[in-house]
């Protein structure tokens, strides 16, 4: 074997896929850097994982013919109209938090905080329906992760 | 920390605002890790290191099993001599992907020069076996229909995965709750694999004692199972729906049958409902069949308070519609425990017609409005409609420019059972365009714009015509590669003027990218990709897609053709095309009895993708108990150049001419020829073709009564070209339900190309199709033809003459029985003919149809003797079964000039339609 056989470097390849979509090994890297410097501690898993979740919202956005000037807005978009719209918080929960937490707001009267409890329950809602909407797409779908330790 | 920790463990908390800020902070991180979303000042980091090869001087590629090698360096886009960065790297990979094939591709950089590249693929393996184990109740095929893969497929875990689940489903469904599988994968040969299912259907749930508390009679006629069975939920649910179904059909409404099943023991709870009788009564004018239709009872199952008003409503409506304008309807509903009776009691009133219509303040006229209304004097007058004809009276003049039209409520009155309605207008001012502009363009001219603008200066004000205009002009940008162009309208209306302005934004240019051409497996790829009428680097448009896709179809290999961009990268579009490849061959066969020919069959063999490239081949028999034909033809669809078709075939046909009356031989005749040819799409619809076809005829045991000429008996050659003419707009050729199939054919026989006679032939036809309605198509045919022989030839030898008579021509006569006759009245043909045909096509369901037909025609011995009053007529009726290449047909026809010593009719069997 020669020097020169020896001698390889991968340069691109298929890092996971989801269904007929790939996604590479440079946009995986690309990906990490990104998002290391809001999160530095953040697994190599988590971020393929992250990017397997949005291909997949992605592909649902489009097959709902949604349209966005970027991808991010699509997404964005598709959780507002699948996720989000679907939510209501009803005017006994936000009162029953308050209530059930009101040591911690520190004596302030109940309208001064009902907005923003309701913000909180309609994000923790949100988050509740995405993770499972994201784990029945998973389901449905062809993914697999060949992503090394090494890469 | 989730939520609830942080709650235990935060004591100190400043504010609420704090409190929540925190909690949101925490939340858009989930969504981050989630969906890997993150605000826009994240994405606009500095970019990563760019990899940048040197000019390539070797490529070395392993692992591919189903695609060459050229055809994934077209897919990667990788060449010798060129130069790879990331994103060329990354696109290639992806769009690679897009095939389906793959499971990963490696792409290696083999030298620190970056001048060696090797390409690794892995291939998704295919699955070239299943066996199934473990099974002993549940039999293979039921495993194999209820797993959703199949040998020959691509493995996939998703597939295995799913598959598995159903089966382990439908198991546990049909009685065995324990039942589990497990596919398992081993290799197999060169990228292959074998699925083993591995069943473990456990204990069956067994019934020990069923409990019918009740109607016991009636569960037991349907009870799919008894005591010591297992327990089929499936079957279970069968035999719901059927005791469900048997109340129904006895007018029952309310059926509920339930069941318990603990421990083996299964209880069974019908609960019949009530028997319900609906009586309509004091009705006369609707029938009481007709109002049933109404009633929504027994489809529902349900009876209530709601649903009676609701079904009041409807029959109501109804009369309403019928111009009983005054019709009542009053539910009493009584009954026993067990029955239940609902007596509508109906008064109709009078029925009312509408009287004169009249629309005053109109200056367009009245006619012209009236034609747009529901309500027309004479028809039975319904209130309902009132409104509807209010609003088609705004949006005809809203569509006119008359933009502030006022219609008032109509005036109705009634008079002598007569409804006379009045509409009254205040139409206001017509607005006009006055001035059209278009701005914003730099690649589209404005004049080309102008063109396919709807809209002109002059004419009225129209929102409709404007969308449309705009609707143009992006798809004019779209089809030109602009497909972010936009087009907003301003539009500036100062009294009865309207300025129109479309401002256009194009956005930039893509251009065609590669072509990913998915699911031929049979078919080789360049013959996909000739069909293609778009270049890499062209601008991208839509339009030509839409052509490709059709030009896919007509080929004839794909039974699905799904042509979609890919998503854009780097001003270019990449185009897929998913395809499902149709059965290449085909074999049909038929069986027929006719009077004259007695049994008669035909085999046809042919297959249309030979060596996948779309090379069609065919051998066809008839055989009948007077004629036998064998024909083996061959075609190539592209033959050196796009849209140009080399067609060759060999025949061989021996015939027996019978006397009609003594059925004694007039003449055995067999003929042996050669064809070839080529034919030349010149547009969409109009084909040309030039054919040469040498025959060698030889006729034997000739009655002397019907030899015309010398070349009637004995060998002949007859060789001579055959140019044609067609043009065709049918839409379907097999069974057209609308266009024109015209042609002319002309053939010269001549001794400069060999021929031992010299004869030129013409023939003409025209078919026209034309759908009705949905089930009916009437269809019209014209045809004719004229020959004549030259140079020492007088009369055509007796294969060229014309013939008529039989299925595809004059039904109600044998086959080629019409026309000049010798003595002993054998036909022999003629030299000039003249047809028509009328059929009209009525589909009756289920692919059978129903055919009544007219035809016409007669032969003559010369063009000069041509009669119109000779012309012979017959009608009949015929019968179809639609199979994938034409109907299936028997016709009857009788002859409606019949003369003496003429049998009354005959029956004709083929396949395809008559024309």
């Amino acid at each position: 074997m020669t020097a020169a056989s020896c001698y390889a470097e991968v340069m691109e390849r298929v890092a996971a896929y989801v269904n007929d979509k790939a996604i590479t090994l440079s946009e995986f890297r690309e990906n990490a850097q990104r998002t290391r410097k809001t999160l530095a501690d953040i697994s190599d898993s988590d971020i393929i994982n992250s990017m397997i979740n949005r291909l997949l919202l992605l592909q649902e956005a489009k097959k709902m013919r949604l349209e966005a000037p970027t991808k991010d807005e699509l997404v964005r978009d598709y959780i507002d109209i699948k996720i989000k719209s679907a939510i209501i918080i009803k005017e006994e929960d936000i009162e029953r938090f308050f209530s059930e937490n009101s040591a911690k707001f520190n004596g302030q009267d109940y309208f001064e905080v009902r907005d923003e409890i309701e913000k909180y329950l309609f994000e923790r809602e949100a988050n509740r329906h995405l993770k499972k909407h994201i784990e029945e797409l998973r389901a449905e779908s062809d993914i697999k992760i060949q992503l090394k330790a090494s890469e | 920390m989730n939520w609830e920790a942080w709650e235990e463990t935060s004591n100190s908390v400043s504010g609420s605002s704090n409190i929540m800020k925190k909690i949101l902070r925490y939340l858009m991180i989930f969504i981050v890790i989630a969906v890997g979303q993150l605000p826009a000042v994240v994405f606009a980091v500095d970019e990563t290191s760019d990899i940048k090869t040197r000019p390539i001087t070797s490529i070395e590629v392993s692992g591919l099993f189903s695609m060459s090698e050229p055809e994934l360096l077209y897919l990667l886009n990788i060449e010798k001599g060129g130069v790879l960065d990331r994103e060329t790297l990354s696109d290639g990979v992806k769009r690679a992907f897009l095939t389906g094939i793959f499971d990963d591709i490696v792409i290696e950089n083999l030298d620190a020069a970056g001048t060696a590249i090797a390409v690794r693929a892995k291939e998704k393996p295919v699955i070239s076996s299943i066996t199934i184990k473990g099974n002993s109740y549940f039999s293979n095929s039921f495993v194999r229909k209820e797993l959703s893969f199949s040998s020959a497929e691509r493995l996939t875990g998703l597939k295995i995965r799913e598959g598995t689940a159903k089966l382990i489903e439908a198991m546990r469904k049909g009685g065995f709750l324990n039942a589990d599988a497990l596919s398992e994968l081993k290799p197999a040969g060169k990228n292959e694999v074998t699925v083993e299912v591995i069943i473990n259907e456990g204990a069956p749930e067994l019934i020990r004692q069923i409990v019918i508390p009740a109607h016991g009679d009636v569960i037991n006629d349907f009870l799919p199972f008894g005591e010591g069975s297992i327990f089929d939920h499936v079957a279970m649910e069968h035999f719901k729906n059927k005791v469900l179904q048997y109340y129904r059909k006895k007018d029952f409404v309310g059926t509920s049958l339930s069941y318990a099943w603990v421990n083996g023991v299964l209880t069974l709870n019908l609960d019949p409902g009530k028997m319900l009788k609906v009586v309509f009564s004091g009705n006369s004018a609707l029938k009481s069949d007709e109002l049933m239709k109404e009633v929504p009872f027994f489809e529902i199952n349900e009876i209530n308070d709601d649903l009676i008003e609701e079904t009041m409503a409807g029959i109501l409506a109804l009369y309403r519609k019928n111009g009983f304008i005054l019709a009542q309807a009053t539910p009493i509903i009584s009954g026993t425990p067990d029955t239940s009776l609902l007596q509508i009691y109906i008064s109709e009133g009078d029925r009312y017609k509408v009287g004169e219509v009249t629309i005053d303040g109109a200056s367009i006229s009245q006619d012209r409005l009236k034609d747009i209304l529901v309500s027309k004097a004479g028809d039975d007058y319904n209130p309902d409609d009132l409104e509807t004809d209010r609003s088609n009276l705004g949006d005809f003049y809203h569509a006119l420019g008359y933009l502030d039209i006022e219609v008032q409520e109509p005036e109705v009155m009634m008079q002598d059972h007569k409804a006379l309605i009045k509409y009254v207008l205040n139409e206001k001012q017509q607005v006009k365009i006055e001035n059209i502009e278009i701005a914003g363009t730099k690649n589209v001219s404005a004049d080309e714009i102008m063109k396919i603008v709807a809209v002109k200066s002059g004419s009225p004000y129209n929102d409709v015509d404007i969308s449309e205009s705009r609707r143009k002009i992006i798809e004019l940008y779209n089809n030109r590669g602009f497909l972010e162009a936009k087009v907003s309208v301003k539009r500036d209306i100062a009294g009865a003027a309207a300025r129109i302005l479309f401002v256009v934004s194009e956005g930039n240019i893509t251009f065609f990218g590669k072509n990913i051409i998915l699911g031929n497996d049979r078919t080789r790829q360049f013959v996909i990709e000739r069909e293609f009428i778009h270049e890499t680097s062209m601008p991208f448009d839509t339009g030509k897609l839409l052509q490709e896709r059709q030009r896919l179809y007509r080929l004839g290999l794909f039974s699905d053709v799904e042509v979609a961009p890919s998503d854009q990268s780097d001003g270019k579009r990449d185009v897929i095309y998913k395809l499902r490849e149709a059965d290449a061959g085909a074999v049909e066969f038929g069986l027929g009895y006719g009077e004259f020919e007695k049994y008669r069959a035909f085999l046809d063999v042919s297959y249309r993708n030979i060596f996948g490239m779309n090379r069609q081949a065919s051998f066809r028999t008839e055989i009948s108990s007077i004629e036998k034909r064998f024909i083996l033809s061959y075609s190539e669809p592209f033959f050196f150049i796009r849209d140009l078709v080399l067609k060759s075939s060999l025949l061989y046909e021996s015939k027996k001419e019978l006397n009609i009356d003594t059925h004694k031989t007039s003449y055995h005749l067999s003929r042996e020829t050669a064809s070839v040819g080529v034919e030349k799409k010149l547009s969409d619809t109009v084909k040309g073709s030039l054919n040469y076809d040498f025959s060698v005829v030889k006729t034997k045991d000739v009655d002397p009564n019907i030899i015309l000429s010398r070349e009637d008996t004995g060998s002949l050659i007859i060789s001579g070209v055959r140019p044609e003419l067609i043009y065709d707009t049918r839409d379907n050729p097999f069974d057209p339900k609308k266009g024109v199939l015209a042609g002319l054919t002309f053939k010269v026989a001549s001794a400069a190309l060999f021929s031992q006679t010299d004869f030129l032939k013409l023939q003409v036809y025209a078919n026209k199709y034309q759908s009705l309605s949905k089930r009916f198509v009437v269809a019209v045919s014209l045809r004719g033809g004229a020959a004549q022989g030259f140079g020492d030839t007088r009369e055509l030898p007796i294969v060229e003459r014309f013939f008529l008579g039989g299925r595809t021509t004059v039904r109600g006569y044998d086959q080629d029985t019409l026309g000049p006759k010798a003595a002993d009245s054998t036909p022999i043909g003629g030299n000039a003919f003249i047809m028509g045909n009328l059929e009209l096509r009525a589909d009756v369901g289920r692919g059978f149809g129903v055919v009544a037909f007219s035809d016409a025609g007669n032969v003559w011995d010369k063009i000069q003797n041509i009669d119109i009053a000779q012309l012979k007529y017959t009608t009949g009726l015929g019968l179809r079964y639609n199979t994938p290449v034409g109907p299936l047909r028997v016709d009857y026809g009788v002859k409606l000039n019949r003369e003496k010593g003429e049998s009354f009719g005959a029956v004709h069997f083929s396949v395809g339609h008559a024309f």
